[in-house]
């Protein structure tokens, strides 16, 4: 187990390596001189480009820059933004606390509405509220989210006023009021497919002997359920959690876009939109770790909780 | 003419197995059908502006009205078929050709190969689909172009892993071990024998990554990073739409239904296809 354990969390440093070298070289491959995107269409002097360029070790041969992008990445540090001239790691972090809220509220949203939904429509297989959940959540899923977002916008917030549509409060507090929508739309779309895998698990349980035995002698049905039905059947709803977070931090892109929230994703859009080359690496290099740290996280869950499973095979 | 038959066998076989998939099946032709024929059937010019008709609202002249600059909404809808159907298709052809070779040499091969592709294909995996699409464009610039070919190499990891699985399976079959004693090559091997085995589930894979690549186009349009104004494309109207969503809503949800329309076909289509390959799962 523990070895298991060391060899997933070390694959993690080639995987890394790999993905900034792409990181770096994509950037590196694109076209248009950095220097000359940096001043914006300003004029200036060969020194002042030189300068510029020497600013941003710009001047040094492609591998060299890559070491000391790596180099200083390990510290923590990022590198300038091309266009605001700040750290790009205390830019990240300004805006990651939005973004982390609204994900978190999010898969919060994602769990308290599938997993309801799945046990009721594997219970009550088959009847009305199966096929209107079926239907609903087919066509959530296959709603795009800024989609569902917009529809939220014209209903929720311009003709019934119930929510703040755009921005952001002050306080995680407040917070709760604004993102309370996209996190929902952001939700809606993976609820399909959880409460459906939930369904399917569930429905299996419930044929199994020994639920049979539990409702034989007597037992709650609640208790059957929840304790018994429920906890076996959640397994397959983890791991495509896991497989879907990385998912749903990327989809919080559209949301900020729909609603105009500023956060990490509206940062992304703005760095890819203005070739800001430092900013769009550390970004992408930073959401790459996160997601890949989470998928770690999740298999070694994954065999904690299911001994059975073969740590050889994987 | 005896292919032709079989063919029409399979679809009968089909169409009596999953009547749903069925009709998910009829209504993507039918779009197919007005993407080939965009110019044919659509009343206007999808990119005419006419100033003095902007933001007209449903009527027999303008089924779906009139955007910001006078242009026939109903018309871009249809032309918008045809952006939407050329990318999904460009997205899930490459990615599919790739993966398919990917899963089927490193699950034939086994042992350094298949631990060298699997590594890459595990750095590929290591993107959330949008995320090397946006380094891509960034990198490159935007166009339908760029878009689809990012996204494809997204979505070759969940192909070659699913040939791959199937691979392993069929390779220690009879089948393979009499071909192998005949000293067929390998490629005769692979190509010949082992391939149509796997196509039930590329097909079902593929139609299901129609689905998510239309959703990921439409989201890089949105975002202003797909395809370039003024090409009639969904996302892109969704995103135009947006900025006047409380005045005219009609643009959203002519695109909002187009999109939520195709995406449902090709999931019931997919559910369908593995109803119909794997017999188990017909209903009784």
């Amino acid at each position: 187990m523990a070895k298991y354990i060391t060899k997933r969390i070390l694959m993690i440093i080639p995987v890394m390596l790999v993905t900034s070298i792409i990181v770096f070289a994509l950037v590196k491959l694109s076209p248009g001189d950095p220097v000359l995107n940096m001043l914006n269409g300003k004029q200036a002097t060969q020194e002042t480009k030189d300068a510029l360029a020497a600013e941003f070790n710009l001047d040094r041969p492609t591998v060299e820059q890559y070491f000391i992008w790596l180099k200083n990445a390990l510290t923590g540090d990022l590198g300038m933004s091309y266009k605001s001239r700040l750290p790009v790691t205390s830019m990240i972090a300004d805006k990651a606390g939005i973004t982390t809220q609204l994900v978190l509220m999010s898969m919060g949203m994602m769990f308290a509405l599938s997993i309801p939904l799945g046990i009721v429509c594997a219970i009550k297989r088959k009847s009305v509220i199966d096929i209107i959940g079926s239907v609903l959540t087919y066509v959530c899923s296959a709603s795009p989210i800024f989609l569902t977002g917009l529809v939220f916008v014209i209903y929720l917030t311009y003709k019934n006023k119930w929510f703040p549509s755009f921005g952001t409060g002050d306080s995680v507090a407040e917070n709760f009021r604004y993102l309370f929508l996209p996190a929902l739309a952001l939700a809606l779309n993976e609820v399909a497919l959880l409460s459906r895998i939930l369904r399917g698990a569930m429905i299996e349980a419930l044929d199994s002997n020994y639920i049979g035995t539990a409702i034989a002698k007597g037992m709650p049905k609640r208790t059957v359920y929840i304790t018994h039905a429920l906890k076996n059947s959640m397994i397959p709803v983890v791991t495509i959690t896991g497989m879907q977070i990385g998912f749903v931090i990327i989809s919080s892109v559209l949301v900020e876009q729909v609603f105009g929230i500023s956060g990490l994703g509206s940062l992304i859009i703005t760095a890819v939109k203005s070739n800001d080359y430092p900013l769009i690496q550390g970004t992408t290099l930073l959401l790459v770790l996160i997601y890949i740290v989470i998928n770690t996280i999740i298999d070694i869950i994954y065999v904690i909780v299911d001994p059975r499973i073969n740590l050889e095979k994987r | 003419m005896s292919y032709l038959m079989k063919m029409l066998k399979k679809i009968r076989v089909f169409a009596k197995t999953s009547k749903i998939g069925t009709i998910a099946g009829i209504v993507l032709i039918l779009m197919i059908f007005v993407a080939v024929f965009a110019d044919k059937l659509a009343p206007y010019d999808p990119n005419e502006i006419n100033l003095l008709k902007t933001f007209e609202p449903c009527s027999l002249q303008h089924i779906f009205g009139t955007d910001i600059s006078g242009r026939d909404i109903f018309s871009r809808v249809i032309f918008g078929t045809r952006t939407v159907f050329i990318g999904a298709i460009v997205v899930v052809g490459i990615s599919t050709f790739i993966g398919v070779i990917a899963g089927l040499v490193s699950g034939y091969f086994g042992s350094v190969t298949d631990s060298v592709i699997s590594r890459i294909l595990d750095v590929f995996s290591a993107f959330p689909s949008l995320l090397l699409a946006f380094v891509v464009v960034a990198a490159f610039g935007t166009g339908l172009v760029n878009t689809a070919i990012a996204l494809s190499v997204v979505y070759i990891p969940l192909m070659a892993r699913v040939v791959r699985s199937v691979t392993l399976g069929q390779k220690s079959q009879c089948y393979v071990e009499a071909c192998r004693s005949l000293h067929y090559s390998d490629a005769r091997i692979i190509f010949n024998h082992i391939l149509p085995n796997c196509m039930p589930i590329i097909v079902v894979q593929a139609t299901t990554n129609m689905s998510y690549s239309l959703l990921d186009l439409a989201a890089m349009s949105f975002l202003g990073l797909g395809v370039v104004p003024p090409q009639s494309d969904w996302g892109a109207m969704l995103s135009e739409g947006s900025k006047y969503i409380i005045k005219a809503p009609n643009v959203c949800y002519a695109a909002g239904v187009a999109i939520i329309l195709c995406v449902i076909c090709f999931n019931l289509l997919g559910d369908g296809l593995q109803e119909y390959y794997d017999p188990k799962l017909r209903k009784g």
